[in-house]
């Protein structure tokens, strides 16, 4: 090797270890720059964890403020919950007096009603059969008139008949008398007797024939009486069972008046109730719309843009994992 | 034109729904340049389009071998991007709340590296939500709300209200 060769290779081989030193160095500080990105990594993962950990820590003091502000509202809520109810357990009552007042109202309207229609029928019921009954009454006076005048002549003619007999006999006595003038004294005797005897029985008779055309007459006469106090009893009898049937229609539509209220304010009752659940589950839908509002509200505000990034970004790696970006 | 397989770095552009209707918007008024400018393409296309459009159109046309001053291309071109808007998977995301750019670049990162490129966000905001999200992609639902945690608690547990 000549010089000249060996004054060429000395600055090569100076450059090679120039080079090797400094490839040496610089995978030197590589390794160095790798255990200080270590480091750093470490550190940041420190501060990540330490963060996640203030998260949490604020997460559940969020958490305690929302039970505290849920309680807070519950409470206010309650509150306002109970007003309701009175108010509507007020509305309720005088909702109920004004409907009964209205209620008793009709009601007495209609059994005034009922009682004005009633009596009035009655009344005019009364006066028909009074009327009929004087009428009937009239009829029968008449008839009795007619009767006694029957009766009347009846004995007239009897009594005319009766006066013709005594004239006839008397005639036929005084005949036989006239015969008896030209007989002895022994016949005329047995004459007079048996004439006396025919007198005697003729009287008996009259008297007797009298006797019973008066009771004839007397019958008649309370026949007749009867039957016009019958006629009268019977008219009042009618008006009596009449005005029985009237005080039982009356009862009775009292009673279906009174059904009839009693369906009303039932009704009345149920529409209340109705209305009143109605409110009261307004009241809890908004009681419980105002705590999922509150709840939302308040996690809303505990999350801040990091997390929402973090949430999105973990969402579309849990989509990824659930398979929904393939194809 | 026919490679629709060819990734293109104006669609790469396209992060949600709302970029994809402005991109539409944009792709309108190309159109009303074919027939009517005689003079070079490439300015008024520029004030189309906004820098970064501008920039990923005409690396595009460089990829593709086109001329933005030619009418013909610039049409084609127009025509190629609206399939690829055909194309595109939208995953419907809904959210508690308005996410900031940095959120959604972060989403969509997220979405490129494990679902794939051809998707686009379709956000939609309801603080009903509390946190978490509802995802809808390709006809299957999710709902990683914690609303719907809440919900199942509040059902779980009827007596705490």
């Amino acid at each position: 090797m000549s010089l000249i060769d060996l004054m060429l290779i000395l600055p090569i081989v100076t450059l090679l270890i120039g080079f090797v030193s400094m490839l040496f160095l610089y995978l030197k500080l590589l390794k160095r720059l790798d255990s200080e990105d270590h480091e750093l990594k470490k550190h940041y993962l420190k501060k990540a964890r330490t963060e996640a950990g203030a998260i949490v820590e604020e997460a559940g003091q969020e958490a305690l403020n929302m039970l505290s502000a849920s309680r807070t509202v519950s409470a206010k809520d309650q509150e306002v919950m109970e007003s309701v109810v009175k108010q509507l357990t007020q509305d309720q009552s005088a909702y109920l007096k004004q409907g009964a007042a209205q209620i008793m109202q009709e009601f007495n309207n209609q059994v005034q009603q009922i009682r004005s229609n009633n009596m009035q029928a009655l009344t005019e019921l009364s006066k028909e059969i009074t009327a009929a009954s004087a009428n009937q009454a009239n009829e029968y006076s008449k008839a009795l008139e007619q009767v006694k005048a029957t009766t009347d002549k009846i004995v007239l003619d009897l009594n005319t008949q009766l006066e013709q007999i005594k004239k006839a006999n008397l005639q036929a006595l005084d005949m036989m008398s006239k015969t008896m003038n030209n007989a002895s004294g022994e016949q005329t005797a047995e004459y007079n007797k048996a004439l006396e005897q025919i007198k005697d029985s003729n009287e008996n008779m009259i008297t007797e024939f009298r006797t019973q055309l008066q009771q004839l007459r007397n019958y008649n006469i309370n026949t007749l009486t009867n039957v016009s106090k019958d006629i009268k009893t019977d008219a009042q009898t009618q008006v009596e069972e009449y005005k029985k049937v009237m005080e039982q229609q009356t009862v009775e539509s009292e009673k279906a008046v009174d059904k009839k209220i009693d369906d009303a304010y039932k009704a009345v009752e149920d529409e209340i109730d109705t209305y009143k659940n109605a409110q009261l589950k307004k009241v809890e839908a908004g009681l419980n719309d105002v705590l999922v509002r509150i709840a939302n509200e308040v996690l809303e505000k505990s999350f801040n843009p990091n997390d929402h990034r973090d949430l999105i970004i973990q969402s579309l790696e849990k989509a990824k994992h659930e398979d929904i970006f393939t194809n | 034109m026919d490679n629709l397989s060819y990734r293109s770095r104006l669609m790469s552009l396209l992060t949600t729904r709302e970029d994809v209707y402005a991109l539409e918007e944009k792709l309108e008024n190309l159109y009303t340049l074919i027939g009517k400018v005689n003079t070079t393409l490439e300015p008024k296309i520029k004030d189309i389009l906004d820098y970064n459009t501008f920039n990923a159109f005409l690396e595009d046309f460089k990829n593709l071998r086109l001329q933005p001053n030619n009418q013909t291309d610039l049409e084609n071109y127009i025509d190629f991007i609206k399939k690829k808007i055909e194309k595109i998977n939208y995953l419907k995301l809904t959210l508690a709340i308005t996410p900031s750019k940095e959120l959604i670049d972060e989403i969509f990162y997220w979405i490129n590296k494990n679902i794939g490129q051809d998707v686009v966000l379709d956000l939609t905001v309801d603080k009903r939500l509390i946190a978490g999200s509802i995802i809808e992609y390709g006809g299957r639902f999710k709902n990683y709300s914690i609303q719907a945690k809440l919900d199942a608690f509040w059902a779980k547990n009827p007596n705490l209200i």
